[in-house]
C-alpha cells in the first residue's frame, strides 16, 4: 500500500543540477508570496499566543503602559501649565500708580505721554473713585473703607504691553523704568517675578518628562528583552528543529519580533488611556481651581497627536527590544 | 554525492570522536554507518548536517565543500538534505500536518502546493489519515514515521537517519527500513546510522563501520 510515489525522470534531472547551487526552484514571486504568507501567519499566530496566556500578557502589557504613561502624563500636564502660563502671560499687566493729588486731566495729560514709550498697547484709566468701587466689591472690606474719611487709593493707570515685551523680560524692565522717571507716577508693579518662576519651573518640567521618557523608555526596553528572552526559551526545541530543517535566521526571529510589537502597541494604546483617564479624573477639580483663578482654562488631553506618538514610541520599543533579545539569545540555539 | 576527505573531529576537552577519516559515497548509493555509540556516528552525520565543523580535513556534498560555506548559506544548504534522529524532534504544539509542512514552509515553498506535498510524505509512511491529530497522541513507531515524512517532504538529494529504529521493535524497524529502501529507489542518496546489525545484514547494503573514529570497513568501494 505505500508505495513510492513515481517520478518523472525530467523532474529528477532537474533537482540533480539545484543541489548545492544557491538558488532556489521556487520562483521568485512565489517566495514573495509565501514570504508575505509567513508575516501573515506570524501576525496571527503571535496575537494567538499572547492570548493564550492572558494573565501573563496583561501584566507585561501594564509595565510597558505605565512606563510609558509616566513620562507621557507628566508632558501633558507641562504642556497644560504651560498654556496656563501662556494664559496669565496674556492677562499680565503693568499697573502705573500715579500720585495722589493727581487729577483726572493730568492723569490724560500723563497717559499721552506714556503713549510714546515703546511697547504699549493699551492704556486703562482707573480712577480714585473708581479703584474704590472696585476693591469694595472685590475684597468685601467695604464697611472698612466706608468708616475711612478719605479714600486712601491712588489713581491708576493699568498698561496693556505688546507682545514683544511679553516675550522680552529686558524690554519689560525698560518699559517699567520708563514710566516710572515719569513726574507724575508714583509706583510700577510689574509681576514679572512670578512669570520667570512659571517659565522656569514649567522649563525643568519639561526637561523632566524628556529624562523620565528616557529613563522609563530603556526600562520597556529591557522588560521587552527579558519577556521575549523567555519566550524564546520556551520554544526553543521549535527554534532547533526549524533550524535543523533550514530555517533562516529571519525565519526564526519574525514570531518574536511580531511579539514585541503587539507588547508594544498594546502598552502604547493602554499608556493613552491611562493618561486620558488621569485627566478625566482630574478636570474637575483643576476646572474649579481655574475657575477661582479667572481663568478661561480648559485642559488638553494628549490629543491625536499623542496617541501616535505613544503608539509609535511603543512599537519602536517593544520592537527594539524585541530583537536585541533576539540578536542575542535566538542566534545561540544552534542544533548540536 | 558525500565526500569525507582526511576529516578529524577533535572535541573541546580534547575527545578526539573522529580520527582521519575518508569516503565516498556515490549520489543515490545507499550505506549503514554502524558501530558501537561512542563510535562517532553521530559526529559524522552532524557534520553533514553543518550541526558541527570537522577539526581538519573537508567535508564536501556532490562537489561543494561545506567548509566554505557561510553562516547565512547553511539553511540554503539544510533544506536540500533530510534527516531522521532517533528522538524525532517532532513539535507538540501542533499537528502531524504542520509538523510536516515545517520544512516546506521555512523555505517558502509556495502555499497553494504544500496541501498536496505533505499528504503525498504522510501517504507514503503510512499516515494519511492522521494529519490533524497531535503527534503526542501517536504510538513510538507512528511518531518516527511521521519524522521520516518531514526529513522527505521537500523531497531531498540525501536522506540521513541516526539511529532511525532504535526504540522500535523488530518489525517497526524492518518497516522503517523499507520505507529507506523505497526512497533509494527513487534516486535519494541514504546514510543510516544504526548499531542494529540484525536488521542490516539481511540488506546487503554498503556498510561503514566505525571503530572509536576510524574507518574500519567499507571505506573503498569493495564489493558487498
Amino acid at each position: 500500500m505505500r508505495r513510492s510515489e513515481p517520478r518523472r525522470p525530467g523532474k529528477r534531472s532537474q533537482r540533480r543540477t539545484a543541489i548545492g547551487a544557491s538558488g532556489s526552484r521556487t520562483r521568485f514571486r512565489q517566495r514573495i508570496r509565501s514570504y508575505l504568507q509567513h508575516h501573515r501567519q506570524t501576525f496571527y499566530d503571535s496575537l494567538a499566543r499572547l492570548r493564550a496566556t492572558p494573565v501573563q500578557s496583561v501584566m507585561t502589557l501594564l509595565v510597558i503602559a505605565i512606563a510609558l504613561a509616566l513620562p507621557a502624563g507628566l508632558y501633558v500636564a507641562m504642556e497644560n501649565l504651560h498654556q496656563l502660563g501662556g494664559e496669565i502671560r496674556t492677562s499680565a499687566r503693568m499697573t502705573v500708580f500715579l500720585k495722589r493729588d493727581t487729577g483726572p486731566d493730568a492723569a490724560r495729560a500723563a497717559m499721552a505721554e506714556f503713549r510714546q514709550l515703546a511697547g504699549i498697547e493699551s492704556l486703562t484709566y482707573v480712577s480714585r473713585e473708581q479703584a474704590l468701587a472696585e476693591f469694595e466689591e472685590l475684597s468685601g472690606f467695604g464697611d472698612i473703607l466706608d468708616s475711612l474719611e478719605q479714600n486712601p487709593l491712588p489713581p491708576v493707570v493699568l498698561v496693556q504691553f505688546d507682545s514683544h515685551v511679553r516675550a522680552d523680560p529686558q524690554a519689560l524692565t525698560a518699559l517699567a523704568a520708563g514710566l516710572a522717571e515719569h513726574p507724575r507716577v508714583d509706583d510700577v508693579a510689574v509681576d514679572r517675578l512670578w512669570l520667570q518662576r512659571l517659565q522656569a519651573l514649567l522649563e525643568t518640567g519639561r526637561d523632566l518628562a524628556y529624562a523620565l521618557g528616557a529613563l522609563l523608555g530603556l526600562g520597556v526596553l529591557l522588560v521587552m528583552g527579558n519577556t521575549i528572552r523567555l519566550a524564546i526559551e520556551n520554544r526553543r526545541d521549535e527554534i532547533l528543529v526549524v533550524k535543523l530543517v533550514g530555517g533562516t535566521d529571519s525565519y526564526v526571529r519574525r514570531p518574536f519580533l511580531y511579539t514585541g510589537l503587539w507588547y508594544g502597541i498594546g502598552g502604547g494604546l493602554l499608556a493613552w488611556l491611562l493618561v486620558l483617564g488621569g485627566l478625566m479624573w482630574m478636570q474637575g477639580a483643576i476646572e474649579r481651581v481655574a475657575g477661582l483663578y479667572q481663568l478661561g482654562f480648559a485642559l488638553s488631553g494628549p490629543g491625536v497627536e499623542g496617541f501616535f506618538i505613544l503608539l509609535l514610541a511603543g512599537g519602536g520599543l517593544g520592537l527594539a527590544g524585541a530583537w536585541l533579545a533576539v540578536a542575542q539569545h535566538a542566534r545561540r540555539i544552534e542544533p548540536r | 554525492m558525500i565526500q569525507f576527505d582526511r576529516v578529524s573531529k577533535r572535541y573541546p576537552g580534547g575527545h578526539e570522536a573522529l580520527t582521519d577519516l575518508s569516503f565516498h559515497l556515490d549520489d543515490g548509493e545507499f550505506a549503514f554507518l554502524t558501530g558501537h555509540s561512542g563510535a562517532g556516528k553521530s559526529t559524522l552525520l552532524k557534520l553533514i548536517m553543518l550541526m558541527e565543523r570537522p577539526s581538519t580535513g573537508h567535508v564536501l556534498i556532490n562537489g561543494k565543500n561545506l567548509g566554505r560555506l557561510h553562516r547565512s548559506q547553511i539553511p540554503g544548504y539544510r533544506r536540500r538534505v533530510g534527516v531522521v534522529f532517533q528522538s524525532h524532534h517532532l513539535l507538540f504544539d501542533r499537528s502531524v500536518y504542520d509538523n510536516v509542512a515545517l520544512p516546506l514552509q521555512v523555505s517558502g515553498y509556495p502555499v497553494a502546493d504544500t496541501g498536496r506535498r505533505v499528504r503525498a510524505a504522510l501517504d507514503k509512511v503510512g499516515l494519511l489519515g492522521k494529519e490533524k491529530l497531535n503527534p503526542i497522541a501517536l504510538s513510538g513507531g507512528e511518531q518516527q514515521r511521521v519524522g521520516i515524512a518531514r526529513a522527505v517532504v521537500h523531497k531531498p538529494r540525501i536522506l540521513l537517519a541516526d539511529e532511525p529504529t532504535g526504540n522500535l521493535d523488530p518489525a517497526l524497524s524492518e518497516e522503517i527500513m523499507a520505507l529507506f529502501r523505497q526512497f533509494n529507489e527513487v534516486g535519494v542518496t541514504v546514510l543510516v546510522a544504526t548499531h542494529d546489525i540484525a536488521l542490516i545484514s539481511p540488506l546487503h547494503c554498503r556498510e561503514l563501520k566505525l571503530r572509536e573514529g576510524s574507518l574500519v570497513g567499507g571505506g573503498g568501494h569493495e564489493a558487498v
